[in-house]
């Protein structure tokens, strides 16, 4: 009796020593996160020392922990270290009627919004990380935004039960920088945003990676959108620009890789666009121009409506399921390469001699039922395929590429002999047939 | 033979039952409904709008806008009835007999900003708080949807 008694004497001790010395040895995961009750008239200590600055000065953070809700209303620069936090209850940072304003180098966590800004002049997010998001960075009626490595994570769960990471409204000039979005709504919500430059973004596994409203003048340069509802969602913009990004793997109900829709003077050039359920869906576009895009094992790569002035020119097309599928407008394809393509090039100069049908009646049916794609090359589909590139009375009602490029001859690959994988392959296979031999 | 007429009465009244044409709107789902014409997923399901068909089919919009849109595009022939989500206790409301108001600050999904009240007197008071312009159904037939924002 006496020994349990020592053991149990033992076991309280340790539940009581134990979460001091555990949670300093989180394994760089955030730490629990403990309610604090705030007193209103009783400024937090990081407030003070925000009073304490000249405006345009430099306040220096430690690593630590800082509590409290944070108002900004004079130009500074606020400098973490590795390991600086700061956690609310509320809004952390209100960043209200000022100008050059920079946060660097801190861990946000807050119960409702992390950062918000309103009519701020240049302001600057760098190295600002926001795991476990409920309210991410909420920008109103400013100019001169620029976001660099920020990260934000909206943890487990739907995106409809989220909020965007950030979501800018009425502002002018704005930067997005290498920033790496997973699991919220949107990535980034751009309202009524006009000179918007996102370079090097990372959005993954959100309802859209960018999606942009009423906003012009946007260039989107090698940013990486895979595994959301909708990669670009770009709606009702002008002068937009998309080149060499990545969108990939948007595959599920209702997904698409670019979305635009009543939009004008569009550029989409130099993407890969890969396995995407709808590698583009353009509603009413406007001198849109898609060129030297690779779009590969796409089930549809082009579903369009309102738009017969679209022009498809010099991209390449490999393993999608149906290139085309659009209204009587049609749209504009030339030159492209198209892996499915059986015509030939007698004359030589690269262009095949015969037109190019980018549609389909089975492929339509594939879009349709999935579950078509098991009969794709039985023979009576090839047969109907057959037919129907080659009796065509009405070419007004088809679409089709004039000069489809000959697809590049692949060179074979190099036969050579790996000796270490020959000799314990051969070895594995004697041992299997004296073991089977032996088993009898 | 009694039986045999009891089981026909019986598969006629579940066949009739089946036919009525019950005009019902569903409740949106945020995790799959797409709107039918701007292809936005409808996440905030307090602004949408539905129309159900004479076929029964159902379409789903995120926004007024995109469902006066739909009508503009293809007429109202094939509609059984409109519906719109009301301001204020989020039921629907039929598209016909709802209160507007276009208050231009006022965010929706598509930002048409234009709210549906049951009654007249809520959409009232709505505008003695804030500013607002009263529009009924009619109203929205010619309304400028979509590009007042852009302008």
């Amino acid at each position: 009796m006496r020994q349990f008694r020592w053991l149990l004497a033992l076991l309280l001790l340790l539940t009581f020593a134990l979460p001091v010395s555990a949670m300093k040895h989180d394994h760089g995961e955030m730490p629990v996160f403990k309610p604090i009750v705030i007193d209103p008239d009783k400024k937090s200590e990081l407030q003070m020392q925000i009073d304490a600055t000249p405006a345009g000065g430099i306040l220096q953070l430690e690593d630590r922990v800082y509590r409290g809700a944070i108002q900004i209303t004079k130009p500074i620069t606020i400098r973490g270290v590795e390991g600086t936090q700061i956690y609310s209850l509320s809004t952390i940072f209100s960043i209200v009627d000022t100008q050059d304003v920079t946060l660097e180098n801190v861990t946000l966590k807050a119960d409702e919004v992390a950062i918000m800004a309103k009519n701020v002049k240049n302001l600057q997010l760098v190295n600002v990380q926001i795991p476990d998001m409920i309210g991410g960075v909420q920008i109103f009626d400013s100019e001169g935004i620029i976001l660099r490595n920020v990260q934000i994570d909206g943890g487990k769960g739907h995106f409809s039960t989220k909020q965007n990471a950030v979501a800018i409204y009425d502002s002018a000039n704005v930067t997005l920088e290498n920033n790496t979005v997973w699991r919220v709504q949107d990535g980034f919500y751009l309202e009524r945003v006009n000179g918007i430059h996102a370079r090097g973004n990372d959005i993954t596994e959100s309802r859209y990676g960018f999606h942009m409203m009423y906003s012009d003048d946007s260039h989107f340069v090698e940013n990486e959108v895979t595994h959301n509802l909708t990669g670009f969602m770009i709606m009702i913009a002008k002068n937009v620009e998309l080149t060499q990004n990545t969108i990939d793997k948007q595959r599920t109900l209702n997904s698409l890789g670019i979305y635009l829709y009543d939009v004008e003077n569009v550029l989409v050039h130099e993407n890969q666009v890969t396995e995407n359920t709808i590698a583009m869906d353009i509603q009413d576009a406007r001198q849109l121009v898609i060129e030297h895009n690779h779009f590969a094992t796409n089930g549809t790569v082009f579903q369009v409506k309102k738009s017969g002035t679209a022009r498809i020119t010099a991209n390449d097309f490999s393993s999608n399921i149906l290139t085309t599928r659009t209204d009587s407008d049609g749209v504009v394809l030339q030159r492209n390469t198209y892996d499915d393509y059986s015509g030939k090039d007698f004359d030589g100069d690269g262009i095949g001699d015969t037109p190019h049908i980018t549609t389909n009646a089975f492929g339509q049916w594939m879009v349709r039922k999935p579950v078509y794609q098991y009969f794709m090359e039985s023979p009576s589909v090839v047969t109907l395929n057959s037919l129907e590139t080659e009796v065509v009375d009405d070419t007004k009602q088809i679409v089709m590429d004039e000069e489809p490029l000959m697809p590049k001859q692949m060179p074979l690959p190099a036969l050579s002999i790996q000796p270490i994988q020959l000799v314990s392959s051969s070895l594995l296979l004697v041992g299997l047939l004296i073991v089977r031999r032996r088993w009898k | 033979m009694k039986k045999w007429k009891l089981i026909a009465a019986f598969c006629a009244v579940l066949f009739l039952a089946a036919c009525s044409g019950d005009v019902k709107p569903r409740e949106v789902n945020s995790e799959t409904d797409v709107c039918m014409m701007c292809n936005m997923s409808v996440t905030h399901v307090d602004y949408a709008a539905q129309i159900v068909m004479k076929n029964g089919d159902q379409l789903i919009f995120d926004d007024l806008g995109c469902l006066m849109e739909y009508i503009g595009e293809y007429g109202e022939a094939d509609i059984a009835a409109g519906y719109i989500k009301d301001t204020n206790s989020s039921t629907w409301l039929t598209v016909k007999d709802a209160t507007y108001v276009y208050a231009k600050d006022y965010w929706t999904p598509m930002n048409y900003g234009v709210l549906a009240f049951a009654t007249q007197e809520e959409a009232e008071a709505y505008r003695a708080a804030q500013p607002g312009e009263l529009l009924a159904y009619d109203d929205l037939l010619t309304f400028n949807w979509g590009v007042h924002a852009h302008e």
